[in-house]
């Protein structure tokens, strides 16, 4: 048997295929776990940092001591146009590159948070521009702010002069003095949701009900903070990279676009979190509990503050029956708080399958006042949005946080069981059977039932 | 508040639309930490890599699965090494070749002999249309394929299954081409023995 021979006869070998369902499966793990190493440093880079510190200032004392000369010591200095602003912990990077023809490249990757960037007059020949994973912001002297979840432009706010946004896919939009994008015509008011056809995890995460956390808790005198978070914790500027002269700003204090490319110092500055504002108070409206929350509700009343229903978004009774295809939500009342607006963004994303776009509303939502009722709904939602984009382990991330919040929600029973289901994909027997064990009691007979299906499974 | 640490990072931007970008492209897209390009490697390599690693590693569905994650997650973070010296394709296999040794060796470690007994599947009865001479052919070299030490293994199916040159498989597997070569001749060898009935 000749080798061609041999090879032929080998590309017959049976193998496994590969079903577009696991491979989908494969693909949304992997991408979140690019997506968390890519926010994350590498444990490898760790003694990067000081070799290349031990060798620049072994290079910079050669060069002391060889030449003489400070102008062999010092790299060229890169022009910034820009000042970036993130007051609540947005993740960015600010680099200034020079170009071949010597002119300033300026970008600001911005991965998640929100930013407010102020850009002087840029050279004709020089750039500046905000870029995310799906868009990027050009501006040549304007002030304009940012808003970005899961990598996604959600988006833009032009307070001064005229910025450029390029959204891949879409027409380039040029935004000025008080424009937004997306535009107002653009949003779309939640009408029509359909839950009866949704995927297993969402199937397992109903509607919310009227009578749980969609509205702020008036009783408990708790209500939706909308203040100012000025400059909270600090920001990173670390400037060591001659060969680009670029910096990293990752936090949430101001972060001048001022770390030189021969900078070595870094610079840091804090201040300190002064978020409080005041409380909004609104009539609340009594609606009907959810009939298959009976119970839980009730445990929710006897644990933890009544909750009454008084927000613009409360859905119809429909919407909370299961079994019912039409569920029909209100329109945002024009006083809708930013928790609202969020969670209402959240719930359109959702409706339209735009799950990333959903979990970043979900995730604003509960950022914006993290006490308030209507944030354990919006982290409820956070962690179904997430898997139903895919993202398994920020879902997963999602739900541990829901239940170390929320121990006694009545939701706890469901969001274990998704955890459970999600660990038992991942080959993580003990937690997902701690988890599933969790379930095994909840007051909703699909949890209970999903919970010894998967003991069942782990069993076999 | 946590703090994060400072990083120095280059920055690229993916222009264009990714799917239709090159695989050379796609890495140095990884490179800078661009998830939309490592989405499109996997989508064009996904079943490449699963086929090569379903034949060079004895492994479970859920191992296999695991494999194909680790290979492109290994791809993701090793993608700023990448010289392009030979083509994407056969450097990503040399990643899951490196991958399947590492699988290969844990599992000897842990002496998993009887798990992954377990996960085979029971031996069907033969089809008619396996009855034929061929698909006993092919059933004895998938056996003798199996037998094959670790090393053999991946230079059969690395060359011969997946058509990767000799000297591109070598550089990604990071031994010399003579090397490769003796190993592609001694699993040929040792292949012929074995369907031919002659001991090896």
């Amino acid at each position: 048997m000749t080798a061609e021979e041999l090879a032929a006869l080998a590309r017959e070998l049976p193998y496994p295929p590969l079903e577009p369902a696991r491979a989908e499966a494969i693909r949304s793990s992997l991408l979140a776990e690019a997506e968390a190493e890519a926010t994350t440093p590498s444990p490898r880079r760790r003694w990067v940092a000081p070799a290349a510190i031990a060798l620049a200032a072994a290079a910079a004392a050669a060069l002391w001591v060889g030449l003489r000369s400070p102008a062999n010591t010092r790299a060229p200095e890169l022009a910034h146009h820009g000042t970036v602003q993130a007051p609540d912990g947005a993740q960015f990077v600010h680099t200034a590159k020079p170009t071949p023809d010597g002119a300033t490249d300026e970008v600001v990757r911005l991965r998640s948070g929100h930013v407010t960037v102020a850009v002087a007059d840029v050279a004709r020949r020089d750039r500046f521009r905000v870029v995310t994973g799906d868009a990027e912001i050009e501006s040549r002297g304007s002030a304009f702010d940012v808003k970005v979840e899961g990598d996604e432009l959600i988006g833009v706010t032009v307070h001064s002069g005229v910025a450029e946004v390029r959204v891949h896919g879409q027409q380039t939009i040029l935004l000025g003095a008080g424009e937004t994008w997306p535009r107002e015509e653009q949003k779309v008011v939640v009408q029509d949701l359909d839950l009866e056809a949704a995927e297993p995890a969402l199937a397992l995460a109903p509607a919310p009900a009227p009578g749980s956390a969609l509205a702020p808790a008036l009783a408990t005198g708790s209500a939706p903070a909308t203040g100012s978070a000025p400059a909270t914790g600090s920001a990173l500027a670390t400037g060591s990279a001659p060969a680009t002269g670029s910096a990293l700003a990752t936090g949430s204090a101001p972060a001048t676009g001022s770390a030189p490319a021969t900078g070595s110092a870094p610079a840091t500055g804090s201040a300190p979190a002064t978020g409080s504002a005041p409380a909004r108070a609104r009539a609340p409206t009594p609606a009907p509990a959810h009939p298959e929350r009976s119970p839980g509700a009730s445990r929710a009343e006897s644990k933890g503050p009544a909750r009454s229903s008084s927000s613009p978004l409360i859905l119809s009774e429909a919407q909370a029956e299961p079994g019912r295809s039409r569920r029909t939500a209100a329109a945002l009342a024009p006083s809708a708080s930013p928790m609202e607006q969020a969670f209402h963004d959240g719930w359109t994303s959702l409706r339209d399958k735009q799950f990333r776009t959903a979990a970043g509303a979900f995730a604003r939502a509960g950022r914006i006042d993290p006490d308030a009722p209507l944030a354990e709904d919006a982290r409820y939602w956070l962690a179904v949005a997430r898997a139903r984009a895919g993202q398994t382990r920020r879902a997963a991330a999602a739900m541990r946080d829901f239940l170390s919040r929320y121990p006694f929600s009545d939701r706890a029973g469901e969001v274990s069981v998704m955890l459970a289901w999600i660990e038992l994909r991942a080959g993580d027997r003990d937690p997902a059977e701690s988890h599933f064990r969790a379930a095994i009691d909840d007051d909703r007979a699909d949890v209970r039932a999903s919970a010894r299906a998967g003991l069942d499974a782990l069993a076999r | 508040m946590k703090q994060r640490r400072g990083q120095i990072v280059p920055l690229r931007r993916v222009v264009g639309d990714a799917h239709e970008m090159s695989d050379e492209a796609l890495l140095a897209a990884c490179a800078v930490a661009e998830p939309a390009a490592l989405g499109a490697l996997f989508d064009r390599h996904a079943v490449c890599v699963h086929r090569f690693l379903a034949r060079v590693a004895p492994a479970g569905r859920g191992d296999l699965d695991d494999l194909v994650q680790m290979t492109f997650v290994e791809v993701w973070k090793s993608s700023s090494r990448f010289r392009g010296t030979g083509s994407a394709r056969s450097w990503i296999l040399g990643i899951a070749a490196n991958v399947a040794r590492h699988h290969a060796r844990g599992e000897a470690r842990r002496s998993s002999a009887m798990r992954d007994l377990a996960e085979v599947p029971p031996p069907r009865a033969p089809r008619p249309d396996e009855q034929a001479a061929r698909g006993q052919l092919v059933e004895r070299l998938a056996e003798a394929v199996r037998r094959l030490p670790h090393d053999l293994r991946v230079a059969f199916v690395l060359c011969d299954v997946e058509g990767i040159p000799g000297a591109a498989a070598a550089r990604a597997l990071g031994v010399r081409e003579g090397t490769m070569w003796r190993r592609l001749h001694d699993a040929r060898k040792r292949l012929r023995s074995r369907l031919e009935g002659r001991p090896s």
